[in-house]
């Protein structure tokens, strides 16, 4: 997965098919960590790629009022990988992507903040150095 | 009528408004001391819920015993009471 940073906004590429569809569609999602779902769309955007609704979701926002959105099923394409996902789908929704989906490609976020570039790969954190006692 | 029929009357918006009274009157105080952060599928008609921590499989399990269903769905947690009385336009979240 190609991820882009312009200083202010990550950004990644995406590729998403509906259920019967054969052809999956490439989109540019703005990466929100504040978003714990997996993948937001508006109508214009999800409505092509054939997606299948579930259902209704709700939700409070911080202001204490209320959000919906449809909840359709799609199938996501990453590094060869296809994983269904619920997309959240409404008329004023962004193209978002989630928390919930950064931790389902079981993959890492890297920002290099100084040369504006980002890194989805998986990385296994080394364990500490032991330190030595003091030998006094 | 059968449980597993499809509800062709059931707008997107009484699908939500069902859900909502399910949820908020009988499931929230509940589910937000046991499983807060999951995710809970709500069957409407039946009142029959499904959780898990992954929304996918907690719609799995709902669609493996509803098949034509649609869903009401929340992540446990995140609905508060004071939506039913926030003032807002029928079909406002549609369009």
């Amino acid at each position: 997965m190609n991820g882009y940073f312009d200083g202010e906004r990550i950004y990644a590429d995406i590729e998403i098919k509906g259920v019967f569809s054969t052809q999956a569609t490439k989109l540019k999602g703005q990466i929100d960590t504040g978003y714990s779902g997996y993948l937001s769309l508006p109508f214009n955007e999800a409505f092509p790629l054939g997606l299948v609704l579930q259902g209704t979701q709700a939700y409070t926002l911080a202001d204490g009022s209320p959000s919906y959105n449809f909840v359709c099923l799609g199938t996501l394409i990453v590094d060869g990988r296809e994983l269904v996902i619920p997309v959240d789908v409404s008329a004023k929704a962004s193209l978002l992507i989630g928390i919930g989906l950064l931790g389902k490609i079981q993959n890492n976020l890297l920002i290099d903040f100084e040369n504006k570039k980002v890194l989805f790969k998986e990385f296994k954190i080394k364990p500490p150095i032991a330190s030595k006692p003091v030998e006094k | 009528m059968n449980d597993n029929n499809p509800s062709p009357n059931l707008s997107p918006d009484e699908l939500t408004r069902k859900g909502e009274e399910i949820y908020l009157n009988d499931l929230k105080d509940k589910l937000e001391q046991t499983n807060r952060g999951e995710y809970v599928v709500i069957e409407v008609d039946s009142g029959k819920y499904f959780i898990d921590k992954d929304v996918t499989v907690a719609l799995e399990k709902a669609k493996t015993e509803y098949p034509q269903k649609l869903f009401f769905i929340v992540q446990i947690g995140t609905l508060q009471r004071n939506t039913l009385n926030y003032k807002q336009a029928k079909n406002e979240w549609l369009f």
